[in-house]
């Protein structure tokens, strides 16, 4: 079953997605550093960012829609603070002025805060969204064992990566199944429901992941996770993530 | 609860991705040395069921829904470490794939939901373990109350985070996240209270072998024993924090003391001095952005600012001790008869305390002080708990 | 020269008790291709995780290429045997299939050269040549299987064994592992309830009952023998 998560676009063409993994993501985690640590009163920066990060959106070929259905992620959270945020006092001592009649007072520096949370918070989703769109699963697994994260660790998120479609579909089918059978009743009775169905496919993963040890032992499998396939940064790379780097700190620095 | 980026200030993000990493990079040696190499596919496999599992949903109270965890489930079938690396590795794939939590907030993220969630939900499970009775019920209470304070826990870690980097007020933020995931943990416990009777039930050489770990069926009783005095203790101390804390000291500390008095000192100061100009027809004094008090020349005799005792200064204001208001900044508006006004603002002297998570020891909804110290007692008897429950297991795992 | 797969008087207990292998001896020669058909429960299953030490014998013996399976031979014998497990999701646990190929070889210490051509090498041998960046939950069933051999392949094992191969295949794709298989070179050892695949496949068949071999000989005499496999639960209609 195919399933419309991180690889949808990643194996798409362009001049993005074929930049060195390791390159991405540095780029990807530099961008975000600047965006959170800028403040919002400086719209040039801010202007800078989303700017660069169109035209590598522009240049890698996502679709509009897709990038737009991420952003809706942060809504929750910036909605909300949306609705506090003006009432609410940002710095000691500041006197707001009045509003109503229920002694509720609005606060300049309200608005502000809103404004700097949700343009970094959608510079984040952009970063990532850039960054997980353009590069396969297995090449980021690979960029991240280069930049030094534990083997052991990126070795759980591959299973975990290549396991949960399977555990979705899995739910899909018991919950199809129990919607099905069940004709309203309590909560407390759905719960218990749901419980059984947490806990059959606790015990599946559980005998799953016996098997897959299995698999592994019976090809030689001794503790240690071995790789090749060293990512190659070519010069264009080297290129491409250096003069990434100075728009970004351009911009960084034009506060 | 995934936190977006911005949400939370930089050195809080830094701190808390500091102490994941710590935490994780343990977990990680733990696993690597002392469980046998079975333990790396299964906590990958559990991993993607815990991300699916997340993905289910379950009606709370007026039309909200939350979603199962599964931090504490995690927990009591595979070991306390093991949940912390299954916790993360879904919460870093929820960041990559969904955006669901901003990169910068990675580290706050698997430490609320993570490390928090995991940890103290362990820890109150181990302890009313030895509280309840050993019987298959027991255990099953044991571990649904224990999923519903891991979800109140992280909630709480959360909202102190988002407090702490001045989004929210922490006397909104704590009730009211506090408040809502109280609600969730509810089905969090019955779910997982469900899940381990069947799992227990279908697979008991299961649960056996697998929480040799941290303890299983069979402990020592001497190792029991230490678990049921470390809960009473527990227990203990919330209920002494909880209750006596709001009768400590109603006088404020030395540091405080002393940044109240200059402050009142300078207010003081800059009232008489307005006041004695005769242009200047009223002047008020604002201590509290939410408290304006206005102050009117009463035969020549301006009543009553609020301010504690020590900062009478002022010859012609008299100074009458309050609950409600202590003036750590101020402005002063002085109006003269035509209307205009001026302005002063004063910064508290010294800043120290202001910045640490709860600030003046309070916390909690509305005025009373009472609940708020009460609270604030609570929560940081909980977190040095678990703090201490931590450390010790890595230095208990150190001298293995 | 000794066989390939010596098995004497094998017993195994599930952890819950139940017998699983109640004595069962078996012999395999080097270069032969032999079924183990049997109903379900009959063990076959169990009997293959005894090849390569995944399963401990508690009673009797297994030899590969005349060493015993035990710890200090594990390394040897698992390059020796490739097991091919009947869901090929258990056995792909890569994000990719060239990770998933390339796992045996890496784990015998080859160099990055040699692993990239062992890769195409058995993607090539089960005809899916390409497939090295694709992602295993994108492939239908059948690619999966035939992914799943691959990965066996590459540590050029010289024991196969497939546990119901055929098992969720439709005819074609049957048909077209078959063709496959044949094709490999190696010692086989197919357990299936799939007669017909056995017959299409195998020189030799045993018949697997309760635990034990009953009968055994040369696949065309035993599937032809109704009497015999109705009296071990397997269907009479063998002429498919």
């Amino acid at each position: 079953m195919k399933h419309s998560f991180l690889d949808k676009y990643s194996d798409l063409d362009s001049a993005v997605h074929r930049i060195d993994a390791r390159v991405k993501a540095l780029c990807a985690l530099g961008m975000i550093a600047a965006v959170v640590t800028t403040p919002v009163e400086r719209a040039l920066p801010f202007a800078a960012y989303f700017a660069i990060l169109a035209s590598v959106f522009l240049l890698s070929g996502i679709p509009l829609r897709h990038i737009l259905a991420r952003l809706l992620i942060v809504a929750p959270f910036v909605l909300l603070f949306a609705v506090i945020a003006p009432f609410v006092p940002h710095y000691s001592g500041e006197a707001g002025h009045r509003v109503g009649v229920l002694g509720l007072r609005y606060y300049p520096s309200g608005i502000t805060m809103l404004i700097s949370v949700t343009a970094k918070a959608m510079g984040g989703v952009l970063c990532i969204v850039a960054l997980t769109s353009t590069t396969p699963f297995s090449e980021l697994l690979r960029a991240l064992e280069r930049l030094r994260v534990p083997k052991f660790f990126l070795a759980l998120l591959s299973f975990a990566y290549r396991y949960l479609f399977i555990f979705i579909d899995e739910f899909e089918r018991m919950k199809r199944a129990r919607d099905a059978r069940s004709f309203g009743g309590k909560r407390w009775w759905h719960m218990q429901v749901l419980g059984r169905m947490v806990g059959t496919m606790f015990l599946r993963s559980f005998e799953r992941g016996e098997r897959v040890y299995g698999a592994m032992a019976a090809r030689g499998f001794d503790g240690a996770f071995r790789s090749i396939r060293p990512l190659r940064i070519d010069a264009g790379d080297a290129a491409t993530g250096a003069a990434f780097a100075a728009l970004v700190a351009a911009a960084w620095l034009a506060l | 609860m995934h936190i977006p980026d911005g949400f939370v200030s930089a050195p809080i993000n830094i701190a808390a991705a500091a102490a994941s990493v710590a935490v994780i990079g343990y977990a990680l040696k733990r696993t690597g040395e002392f469980l046998d190499q079975k333990k790396i596919p299964l906590l990958g496999v559990v991993a993607a069921f815990v991300f699916a599992v997340q993905m289910l949903n379950f009606p709370v109270a007026a039309g909200t829904s939350g979603h199962f965890v599964g931090a504490v489930l995690a927990a009591v079938l595979l070991g306390p470490f093991e949940a912390v690396l299954v916790m993360a590795s879904v919460l870093v794939l929820q960041c990559l794939m969904f955006a669901d939590g901003g990169i910068t907030a990675l580290g706050s993220n698997i430490f609320n939901m993570g490390i928090v969630g995991a940890l103290v939900g362990y820890v109150a499970f181990k302890g009313l373990r030895a509280v309840l009775p050993g019987n298959k019920s027991g255990m099953l209470a044991a571990a649904a109350i224990a999923a519903w304070v891991s979800i109140v826990a992280s909630a709480l870690s959360c909202a102190v985070m988002l407090g702490a980097s001045g989004r929210y007020p922490l006397e909104l933020a704590i009730p009211a996240m506090t408040g809502v995931h109280a609600l969730i943990g509810i089905g969090e416990g019955a779910i997982t209270a469900a899940a381990l009777a069947l799992v227990t039930a279908a697979r008991p050489d299961l649960v056996r072998a697998l929480r040799r770990s941290g303890g299983g069926e069979g402990e020592k009783p001497a190792v029991a024993g230490a678990w049921g005095f470390a809960t009473v203790g527990l227990g203990v101390a919330l209920v002494l924090a909880a209750t006596l804390s709001p009768f400590a000291s109603g006088d404020p500390d030395g540091l405080k003391k002393t940044a109240i008095e200059e402050s009142s000192r300078q207010i003081a100061e800059a009232a008489k001095a307005e006041l004695s100009r005769p242009e200047v027809s009223r002047i008020t004094i604002s201590a509290n952005p939410a408290v304006a008090e206005n102050l009117e020349k009463e035969n020549g005799a301006p009543r009553a600012i609020l301010a504690p005792a020590g900062a009478d200064a002022l010859e012609k204001i008299k100074i009458e001790k309050s609950d409600e208001m202590e003036i750590f900044a101020g402005r002063i508006e002085a109006t003269d008869a035509s209307g205009a006004t001026r302005v002063r603002e004063f910064e508290q002297q010294g800043q120290v305390w202001k910045h640490s998570p709860i600030p003046d020891y309070e916390a909690g909804p509305g005025k009373s002080n009472f609940i708020k110290a009460g609270l604030a007692g609570l929560i940081g008897t909980l977190l040095a708990f678990s703090l201490a429950f931590a450390v010790v297991n890595m230095i208990r795992g150190r001298k293995r | 020269m000794s066989a390939a797969i010596e098995i004497s008087n094998l017993q195994y207990s599930y952890p819950d008790g139940r017998a699983a292998l109640r004595g069962l001896s078996l012999r395999v020669e080097r270069g032969d291709s032999a079924a183990i058909v049997g109903p379900n429960g009959a063990g076959k299953s169990t009997l293959l995780l005894h090849l390569n030490g995944l399963l401990p014998p508690q009673n009797g013996s297994v030899k590969i290429h005349g060493m015993p399976v035990a710890a200090e031979n594990f390394k040897e014998i698992r390059r020796r045997v490739g097991l091919v497990f009947q869901n090929p999701d258990d056995q792909l646990f890569c994000v990719s299939v060239f990770d998933d190929v390339a796992f045996g070889p890496l784990n015998l210490g080859l160099g990055p050269e040699d692993v990239r051509d062992r890769v195409s090498e058995s993607l090539a041998a089960v005809g899916i040549s390409g497939y090295e960046e694709r992602s295993p939950h994108h492939l239908s069933f059948g690619e999966k299987k035939l992914v799943a051999i691959a990965t066996v392949l590459s540590m050029r094992p010289d024991i196969l064994a497939f546990d119901e191969p055929s098992s969720n295949l439709d005819p074609r794709a049957s048909y077209a592992l078959m063709e496959t298989i044949n094709a490999l070179k190696a010692t086989k050892l197919i357990v299936t309830h799939d007669l017909a695949f056995a017959r299409a496949t195998t020189k030799r068949t045993a018949v697997i009952n309760e635990g034990r071999i009953v009968a055994e000989g040369p696949t065309e005499r035993i599937l032809s023998d109704a009497a015999l496999l109705r009296a071990n639960g397997l269907a009479a209609d063998v002429h498919a």
